[in-house]
């Protein structure tokens, strides 16, 4: 577990690294669906 | 007969319906719920940091004498949390899968009636393929993570090799190289002491890079600005190489370094304390704005003008390494740094002395101060009466020529390239000499006798010039214009514009 400065470091980054994941994620299945 | 054949019939028709309906189900229960698992998984180390998330196995390492940052997280932490993220993943796949396999094995009891049976057989089926093709989603789902972890670094990196190279393009644009004062050395980029409330932590390289793009975060938590483009200068700084603080905010304003050099009583530090005091004179006159940019030098010069104005003659230089006189000189062209550097003649007798004023490597502007009362030829023509009442002020110092060849020699040696290098051939006392009008140049190699002098400053510099200055104030407190004449030569070649140069 990362120290409180850390935690508060990496919050956004980490938020952010999740939203793409997600975001291209249903951009795939999205083309998949368009596409089948 | 009939009965048995009925019932096997049944038993047929159930299992044809029964074992595809139960795989079928098996299979989209872990299709889905796998990847949907892995997302949970996702969830909970990138968003939601519950307080039981187990440690990461993988964690960045960084030397022992890294900067008291926090890494950025595209430098390691997020791979870690990527690595973090599938094992969470997996873990709860396990478990997911033990659930699942448990169930099976229930229906497939011997205790359990026939009916069940095909439930377990086609479950069996169903949540192997199903976790099969759940794991490559979850896989597909992970690399692109991966993926968006890559690329996100790759950009990050090149923000951060950008920015420096903008910085550095800025520097180089405006001319600012940086010296600190202490040391003498070349400074390529000031460290900073965090400016958090109790906190002193020494940050000796704030650039774009593994602890920050734009901004880093000390390990205390305060935010720092990673370039002076970004207003880092605010901050306390401080020599990479020395550690010694640098008052005067580095990479604000171009920095001038002035060697002042000659033999032993020459009158170096009386000049010294002349240009500064000229400086001040301007600042009160309202032409421009001097000030001691560091407590040391306001220290130091803070009498300058106090002695200049009383006549009394300036303390023996120590023979120590000289720290630089760093004075900050606003005008209409803009703001410079002068630092200047005053050692002891004795200094420049002996090579290996020379050799350790490191400062001399980075200057561009040289002044040689040369007391013509040291000469011997010239001492020796003055008359009897004249001699015993300038008897007192006179240097008995070497010959100014071993000094200018020691001191020669040596910048050339630390690779100052002398074609592009200017020096002020300053001849002092000129209010005790009162010398003629005309060429000091041919007054030098006429009076002195510094014919080799002269050629050979012709021959290696790419400008040389010739002064007489007289360090003295009148009673209304003006200084001797000479000061002004050679001060307004020496700043030219700088860029400086300095009252009355007519620019």
């Amino acid at each position: 577990m990362n120290g409180p400065v850390e935690e508060r470091t990496y919050l956004w980054p980490r938020r952010y690294v999740f939203a793409v994941t997600l975001a291209v994620i249903i951009m795939l299945l999205l083309v998949l669906w368009l596409v089948v | 007969m009939w009965l048995g054949i009925a019932f096997a019939l049944f038993y047929v028709i159930y299992l044809a319906i029964v074992v595809p309906a139960a795989a079928l189900a098996a299979a989209a229960v872990y299709a889905v719920g796998v990847p949907v698992r892995y997302f949970i998984a996702l969830g909970r180390v990138l968003a939601v940091r519950p307080p039981g998330l187990p440690a990461p196995r993988r964690q960045p390492r960084l030397p022992a004498d890294a900067d008291p940052a926090v890494l950025q997280y595209f430098y390691g932490p997020a791979v870690a949390d990527a690595d973090q993220a599938i094992r969470a993943a997996y873990d709860d796949c396990r478990g997911f899968w033990d659930a699942g396999a448990g169930r099976i094995k229930s229906y497939l009891r011997g205790d359990r009636p026939w009916i069940t049976r095909p439930l377990g057989v086609g479950g069996a089926i169903g949540m192997a393929a199903g976790t099969a093709i759940g794991a490559a989603v979850a896989a597909v789902c992970a690399l692109i993570q991966l993926v968006a972890v890559g690329v996100s670094a790759a950009l990050v990196r090149a923000a951060g090799a950008g920015l420096r190279g903008i910085d550095s393009a800025l520097l180089r644009v405006k001319n600012i190289r940086m010296v600190c004062p202490a040391c003498s050395e070349r400074v390529p980029y000031p460290g900073y002491v965090c400016p958090g409330d109790g906190c002193a932590r020494r940050h000796r390289d704030v650039r774009p890079g593994r602890f920050g793009i734009l901004r880093r975060r000390c390990e205390c938590g305060t935010r720092m600005n990673t370039l002076l483009l970004f207003g880092s200068s605010r901050m306390a700084a401080f020599c990479p190489h020395c550690g010694h603080p640098l008052e005067h905010r580095p990479g604000e304003a171009p920095e001038i370094v002035l060697p002042f050099f000659g033999a032993t009583g020459a009158g170096k530090t009386r000049l010294l304390f002349s240009i500064v005091t000229q400086l001040q004179v301007w600042t009160r006159e309202g032409q421009l704005t001097a000030e001691f940019a560091d407590s040391v030098t306001t220290r130091e010069l803070d009498a300058a003008e106090h002695i200049l104005r009383s006549g009394n003659a300036t303390a023996k230089t120590p023979v120590q390494l000289p720290r630089a006189h760093v004075i900050r000189v606003s005008s209409g062209k803009g703001t410079r740094i002068l630092h200047m550097f005053d050692a002891a003649g004795e200094r420049f007798y002996h090579s290996d002395r020379t050799q350790e004023l490191a400062y001399l490597g980075q200057a561009r502007t040289f002044i040689l101060v040369i007391d013509p009362l040291s000469v011997e030829a010239f001492w020796a023509r003055l008359p009897a009466g004249r001699r015993a009442e300038l008897g007192p002020a006179r240097s008995t110092a070497p010959s100014p020529e071993l000094a200018y060849q020691q001191t020669h020699q040596e910048i050339e040696a630390m690779g100052v390239p002398l074609r592009k290098a200017r020096l002020a051939v300053v001849f002092s006392r000129a209010d005790l000499i009162c010398p003629p009008d005309g060429d000091p140049a041919e007054w030098a190699r006429c009076e002195l006798g510094l014919g080799n002098l002269i050629r050979s400053a012709h021959h290696s510099f790419k400008e040389t010039c010739y002064f007489h200055t007289a360090a003295v104030m009148d009673s209304g407190g003006a200084m001797d214009e000479s000061v002004a004449v050679l001060m307004r030569w020496v700043l030219a070649g700088d860029g400086v514009a300095l009252p009355g140069d007519g620019s």
